[in-house]
Formats: structure tokens, sequence, C-alpha cells
């Protein structure tokens, strides 16, 4: 190994930096610059990116599928046969105007455990000393963490939401894209599934810093979205009490916030979804930022 | 100025740290020392605000370090050499740190060329070396050209040119007014570095002084006599009442002045090859002091006798790294 | 400064065998507190998870017999959501397999252990120690795969035992009494193991491969719950998708547990069995590939 000399830096006028204070812009700029300069995150970008776009061009072709089944349903309907169970042509239409959350279940996975692991490696490199020491304002160091992982996983759900769009209208039936054009409740299903992936951000940071550890982290945020919505849909027919309570699931909310077409009378509106969902994720936030801000960092 | 006060650190019934005090004052290099396990990173820990004392205060200029507004330019610290993570590269760690200031990035440039890290910065951390990674915790330490610098074992693993760049750079820091704490097993680098040892020892505080007093407390009276004709001078010596011992196959410790003992080989008409005054090191002072001190006790490889007198660890010794 | 006398080792002959390789995993495997605290969660979990499913069963239960009598007075049968609708010997079979309903869960966590066991060494550099005392690369990885599913059938059977016998008192009398231990609630109990214990190859598996705690626990929930998902929306897409389906591995999981499959079913217990084991297999030997054949650089 080569290394080059130590410089006489001790021959220097060192410089004085006593007025450079400590600033919350700065921690946020510090926690920026140390997400961007993982490879990693580049990587789960594209991945996330490349996966949820893939989605949304293979739910077109399904999409274009039910199209089909759904004009012949109709047709048969005005010959005078008996309606036919399935998406009538209007669902299908709400379908394709939201195909951009098609993917957001695997992307949100992906998003949850960038943040998991945003936190949770700093544990297990022992970086976390380093930060808490730049940075020993613990509330301060979590809220740039949490900024940070929000403005980025808010970004990737919300493009890969439009770019799956885009992608989607090549496949889609000229018939269906002729009929469905972007309007504010597309737009609308872009921003939710950038809110959506943000959310899981919170949760997986809060799991992370609570856990301190990208094992366990990852594995509380499974067992929160996936393996308690198996879990309860299989017990469901013991009691109404939890089947009023499956759709408040926080998997379950996310599909209702992002969905197009749910009426502003439904059991759970658009808004109401995104605020519950809101709340299972705020909550292992503050676990999170309380276990940061009051106990040691060993 | 870094100030300790009943300090005390409890995890479940044990102390790590035990009611301790003491001062580390700016413009000296003050030396911590003490076995593995004594107490020395917690210590240094709570200072910086990682972890809470159970009771007692840890201050730096006076303030608490997390209620600093400037905390970098306050303190630097190396408390673990690779406190980094694996996948980013140096210069974009020294980067993150300092952009939390609104220190200007080429001011980690400008500690990576001083630390001799110029060649390695843009490569990630992952693969650097030991060495490299305690250049890259200095130069993090010194990024806010800090008035305090804590220091945990910062030679470890470093060559013979960083150990006394190491060396310098702390005497220089304190030259320029700075209060800088060090702390190291190894104990001739320690002598020719620290003004002051605070000398700790399961929790507790066995020492605080200067150098000077510190080394002072070993007697120094002693010389090491080498004659081919031992038991004949022995013999002299017994005669005047001269307390002495014997070391090796041809060596005595004798308590006497060395003109005395000169003068009583010629009067005996006997050769005497060497005759050495013994001044204690630092590292015996140290080991008496710590003997009963040792947490973590060393075995004695079988059949091996322990060198009777020490000398100066040599450059590149390893020392264990307290956990 | 010392104290005791290190004795020097004597000159015994003593070589490295696999028989040593394998208790020192296994040594390693239980002296980690995790490990424990684990084992205890799963089966915590699969126990809760049969006593909740048994007040389920109850349910369905009354509701089998409520239709049962309606339909032998030649009445219209009473009106249930058809996903919670089964027969009387549909609710038997189902109460004979009520120790494996906690398996998604348990299988879950070991899935995650097993990713831990060897991805925690390469993040703790303790992989180094570990292939200097053993440089036979084949010798570790087996005897890792070999420690991880003896323990994981066990924790396997022993929930699904726990749960099975938890279940009963909470069981309605009226399908307790028909209940006995017979062939096929011990062929369940076993297939829990079973399952639990290719759950482990899986994640010994992605864990060699990405060398990493996060990333292997991320493509076992990728293969178990995303895949899943993703096919369940597209199903309608095209025929085989739909085909495919069952041959998921959590469908495949379902299905070798399930007690009450005839022999010629499109899929039997045995045949599930066989394609989840090649679903879990082939992780394995990706990661004995990457383990055997690649510098241990973490």
């Amino acid at each position: 190994m080569t290394t080059a000399t130590l410089s006489a830096g001790t021959a220097q006028a060192s410089p004085n930096f006593s007025s450079h204070k400590l600033t919350f812009l700065g921690a946020v700029r510090g926690e920026a610059i140390k997400f961007r300069t993982l490879a990693t995150n580049w990587i789960m970008l594209a991945v996330t990116l490349l996966i949820m776009v893939g989605m949304g061009a293979m739910f077109a072709v399904a999409t274009n599928q039910m199209h089909e089944s759904a004009l012949a349903a109709q047709e048969a309907v005005v010959v005078g046969a008996a309606p036919v169970a399935g998406p009538t042509v209007d669902d299908v239409y709400n379908y394709a105007r939201g195909i951009g959350d098609s993917g957001m279940m695997f992307g949100s996975m992906l998003v949850a455990s960038i943040a998991v692991v945003f936190i949770g490696s700093e544990y297990a490199s022992r970086q976390i000393n380093t930060t808490l020491t730049a940075v020993p304002r613990r509330t301060t160091a979590f809220v740039s963490k949490l900024l940070v992982v929000s403005l980025w996983t808010f970004f990737i759900g919300f493009i890969s939401a439009a770019l799956s769009y885009g992608i989607a209208q090549l496949i889609l039936d000229s018939a269906i894209t002729e009929a469905v054009a972007i309007n504010g409740d597309v737009v609308r299903n872009w921003v939710a599934v950038g809110i959506y992936c943000m959310l899981m951000s919170w949760m997986g940071l809060g799991f992370g810093t609570l856990l301190r550890n990208n094992a366990g982290g990852i594995v509380l945020v499974v067992v929160l979205m996936f393996i308690l919505t198996i879990a309860l849909n299989m017990v469901a027919g013991a009691s109404e009490l939890i089947q009023d309570f499956v759709p408040y699931l926080p998997m379950a909310l996310g599909q209702s916030f992002t969905a197009v077409g749910v009426a502003d009378d439904a059991a759970i509106t658009n808004l109401e979804a995104g605020l519950w969902l809101s709340v299972w994720c705020l909550v292992p936030a503050l676990l999170g930022w309380a276990r940061l801000a009051l106990t040691d960092s060993k | 100025m870094l100030e300790v006060r009943n300090l005390t650190k409890q995890y479940g019934n044990k102390a790590a740290v035990d009611g301790i005090s003491f001062t580390v004052p700016d413009g000296r290099v003050t030396g911590f020392l003490g076995p593995n396990g004594a107490g020395k990173s917690t210590t240094m820990r709570l200072l910086l605000g990682l972890e809470k004392p159970t009771s007692g205060t840890a201050l730096i200029d006076g303030k608490n370090y997390r209620s600093l507004p400037s905390p970098l330019t306050s303190v630097g610290a190396l408390l673990d050499a690779k406190a980094m993570h694996p996948g980013r590269s140096g210069r974009a760690h020294l980067r993150s740190l300092a952009v939390t200031h609104g220190l200007p990035a080429s001011r980690a440039d400008e500690v990576i060329e001083m630390t001799g890290l110029g060649n390695v910065a843009s490569k990630k951390v992952r693969g650097f070396s030991l060495g490299m990674g305690q250049r890259m915790g200095i130069a993090a330490a010194l990024l806010g050209n800090p008035q305090n610098i804590i220091l945990d074992e910062p030679v470890n693993g470093l060559d013979p040119e960083g150990v006394i760049w190491v060396r310098n750079l702390a005497r220089h820091l304190a030259s320029e007014g700075k209060c800088v704490l060090i702390s190291s097993h190894l104990m001739s680098e320690m002598s020719q570095t620290a003004d002051d040892l605070v000398v700790i020892g399961r929790g507790r505080i066995l020492a605080n002084s200067s150098m000077q007093d510190f080394l002072a407390l070993a007697n120094n009276d002693r010389v090491l006599v080498r004659t081919d004709e031992r038991d004949n001078f022995a013999r002299r010596l017994q005669e005047r009442s001269v307390v002495f011992e014997a070391v090796d196959t041809d060596g005595l410790l004798v308590q006497a002045p060395t003109r005395d003992i000169a003068r009583l080989g010629v009067d005996a008409g006997v050769l005497l090859h060497e005759i050495i005054p013994q001044v204690a090191t630092l590292e015996e002072v140290y080991m008496n002091m710590t003997r009963d001190e040792i947490e973590y006790q060393s075995g004695e490889f079988a059949g091996q006798p322990t060198p009777q007198i020490a000398t100066g660890t040599p450059w590149g010794a390893t020392a264990a790294k307290e956990n | 400064m010392t104290s005791t006398t290190l004795p020097t080792a004597p000159a015994r002959s003593y070589k490295l065998s696999f028989f040593g390789t394998l208790r020192s995993e296994f040594l390693k495997f239980r002296t980690l507190a995790t490990n424990w605290v684990m084992l205890l969660l799963t089966i915590a979990i699969m126990i809760g998870m049969s006593a909740a499913y048994a007040t389920a069963l109850n349910r369905f239960y009354q509701r089998a017999l409520e239709t049962q009598a309606a339909l032998e007075a030649g009445g219209p049968s009473p009106q249930v959501r058809p996903e919670y609708s089964f027969t009387v010997d549909q609710v038997l079979d189902m109460a004979r397999s009520i120790g494996g309903v906690g398996m998604m869960f348990g299988s879950m966590l070991i899935a995650s252990i097993a990713v831990v066991f060897i991805g925690a060494e390469y993040a703790t550099r303790q992989i180094h120690s570990t292939m200097t005392a053993v440089p036979r690369r084949s010798s570790i990885y087996i005897s890792k795969l070999l420690v991880l599913s003896v323990w994981s059938f066990l924790v396997g059977v022993i929930s699904a035992v726990a749960g099975y016998f938890v279940a009963q008192p909470v069981l309605d009398p009226g399908i307790s009494e028909q209940l006995s231990v017979g062939t096929p609630t011990v062929l369940n109990w076993l297939g829990v193991g079973l399952y639990c214990l290719l759950m482990s190859w899986m994640g010994l598996g992605f864990g060699a491969i990405l060398r990493n705690n996060a990333g292997g626990i991320v493509m076992v929930v990728v293969l178990m719950f995303i895949s899943t998902i993703v096919f369940g929306l597209l199903a309608e897409t095209a025929d085989w998708v739909a085909d495919f389906q069952p041959y998921l591995p959590i469908n495949l999981g379902e299905t070798m547990t399930t007690v009450g499959i005839p022999e010629d079913a499109d899929i039997n217990n045995l045949e599930a069995g066989i394609w989840l084991g090649v679903w879990a297999l082939v992780p394995a030997l990706l990661g004995w590939f990457r383990f055997t054949f690649t510098d241990a650089k973490g």
C-alpha cells in the first residue's frame, strides 16, 4: 500500500471556523450528501423505477383484456342477458387512469427498505457516532434524515407513477386511451403514489431507528404491511369487528388512497385513507424518534 | 477546556465510570491512560453526549456538548477509526460532516491533504486499512479546526511516520492554545507527547498530574552494573550493606550513586563494564500503578519469563484497542 | 501484568473435520441471544394465530351447520359471503390443520434468521474468522444449512403441535370431539416443519448471494409476498399467468400443508412440497456457488 506523506498541516496557519454554527439546514444538507453518495441508493432508484414501470406496462395488458370483457358484458346486457360479474367499462377506465400505481406495492417495499437501511446501516457501521458528534441534537438529526428520505421517496413514487402511465399509454387499446385523458384524477393518482412511498419511508426510518438494525426493521415493515394483512384476512370470518378493521390495514388503505373513482361518500374516501395511512406511518416514526432522542446511541 | 465532575455511568450494576473528576486545560496535551475496560472510551463518549451520564457532568468549555451552538468547531473527536459508512467515499464522508456547519467543501480537501489521504479519498471507505481509517478519523476531528481535540487511540494502526505526525500535531495544537486529550496504550509515545496525565483504572482516577510529577513517583536511585566477577562484587556490596539484587547472569541492580559504585569497583579491582543509572519509564510507573486495576489480565506463555527491564515499546507495536 | 499461565497445547493431532465444522456452526447459532428470542417469538405468534383461527373456525362451523340444516329442510341457504362459506367436512379438515395457520408469519421470521445467520457474518467480517478456521467453503455452507434446517424444522413442528393443542379448548366441542390426532394432522405438522426448513434454505441462499441482511430479506419478501400480489393483479392478462399462480411459493406452501386434498388433485400435497423444494433449492444452490467460488470480500 502506498500512502502519501502526511503533509505538514501543522505548519499551515489554521483557519478559524468558530463563526460557523450548526444549523438545521446544514444538517439536512449533510444528510442529503450522505444519501446521494451511497451507490446503493441510486441502484435502488433505478430498480424501483424499472419495476414500477414494468408493472405498469403489464397491467396495461391486463386492462386491455378487462376492457374487452367489460365491452362484451355491456353488449350482453343490451341484448338482454343476465349481467356478468366483473368490472364495468367505467371501472376499466378508472383502472387506466390509476395505472400509475400498478407497481406501488413492490416499489414501496423497496423504498421502505432504503429508509430502514439509511439509518440501520449507520448503527451497523458505527457511522452513527460520527453523525451524532457532528449533529448532537437528536431531533435535528432525525428530522433531517426524515426530510431527505421523504423528498427522495416522494419523487421516486411520483416519477415512477407518471412514467408508468406514460408507458402504459403505448400499450393500452386506443379505445381506452381515447376515452381517458390526463386529468385531475390521473395526476392525483401520481401524487398519491408519491405520498404513499413517502409514508412508507417514514415507517422504514422509524422501525430502523427503533430497532437499530437493518434486518429487524425490514421484517417489522413486512409484518405490518403483508403478514398482518394475510393474517387478519384469514381470521376475518370470525368477527364483524375484524372484517370492519381489514380495510384500515396499511396495505388496503394504500390501495384506497391511490385508487381512482372512489366516490366522495364511500366508506373510506381517498383523503380518509391517506390520513389513516399516515397514522400507521407516523407511529413508527415517532417511536424511532423517541428511541434516538431519549436513549444512548450505543 | 474539558471538565469532568463526579461523572458516573452505570451499565446495569456495573459502573463503567465511577465518580471521576478531572480537568483538561487549554494549551496542554493531556494523556489519558488506563488498562482495557478502565472507562476511557466511556468517558470520551460521555463528553461527546453520545451517552447520558448516570450522574455528574462532562462539560466542554463549560457547556454540555449537545447544547453547543457549533459542536464541530468546539470539539474534534476521533473515537473509533472506522465509524464510517463503508459504502461512501472518504471525501463524501467528510463533506457530509462539513456542510452541517456550513464549512466550505474545500475544508474537506484541506484535511484530506493534511492527513495524507489525497490518493485514496475518492475510494470507498470499505477498502481502507486500519491506518487509513485512523487518518480519516483524524481528518474528521480536524475539520472544524476545533478548540478541543479528543483522540482515542489515534496512533493505533498508523505507520511510524504517522505516529510521529500525530505527535507533532498534538504538540502543535497545544502550542496554539488548544486543549488536547489523547488516550493511548503506547507508553513511550505518550511520554513524548503528553504534558499532563490522567490515569484511570476500573472507572476511578488513579493519578492526575503533570508528566514530571508522575515519573517522580518511581524510585530512580537504582543502577544497573554488569561485571564478569559478579559474586566477588556482590560480596563487596554486602560488606558495605548496599542494597542490591541480581539480574540476568552478570548483572546487579544496585541502590547507590554511580560514582560510589565505580569507586568500589576500582578499590576492589573488579572490572565493571556497564554502570547505567535506571530511570523509570512511564511504562514502569504506569504498570506499577495499574497492576491491581487491570480487569482483563493476560496469561503468561509457559516457560517464557517476563522481561525484567522493560524498554520502550517499539514503534508499530500493536496496542489492543478498547471496545 | 501476568497472573495465570497459558498452557502450551499438547502435541496431539487435531484435524479439521466436517463434524467439527458442524458443531462449530451449531455453537455459533445457539450462542446468539437473538436466535432464542426469535424462536420464542415464532412459537408465540404461531400459537396465537392458531387460537385466533379457532374462533374463526367456530363461526364457519356454525354457518356450515345452519346451511346444512337449511338445505335438508329444503329451504334456501342462508346468505354468507362466499369466501367464508364452507361445508362441515371442510371445516373439520381446516381444524385438522389448525397448527399451521401461523406458518406464513413464522416462516418469514425463520427466513430472516437464516439470512442474518450468514449476512451478519459478512457485515461483521466474522466470515474471515470462519473461513480461516475452516477453509473448505462447502463444509461451512453445508454445516450452516444443516444447522438451520434442523432448527427451523423443529421450530415449525413444535409450533404446529403447540398451536394444534392450544386451539383445542378454543374450538367448538362440536368440532373438537370429531378430531383425533391422525395421519392428516401429523402430516400437517411435518408439512409445517418442512415449509419452515425450506424457507430457511431460501433465506440462507439469498443471504449468501447478496452478502447483506437487508438485501437477502427483501429478496425473500419479493419471492414470497410481492410476486404473489403481482401475479394476483395480472392473473387476468393471460392464461399462463393464471396457470402459474398455484405454483408460486406461498401458494405451494398452503397446498402442501392443507388437509383434505385428494391424491388426484392438480397439485397434491407431495407435489406441492416438491415444487416448493425447487423454489428453495435454487437460491440455496446459487448461494453455495457464490460462497464457494468467489472471494470472501464482504
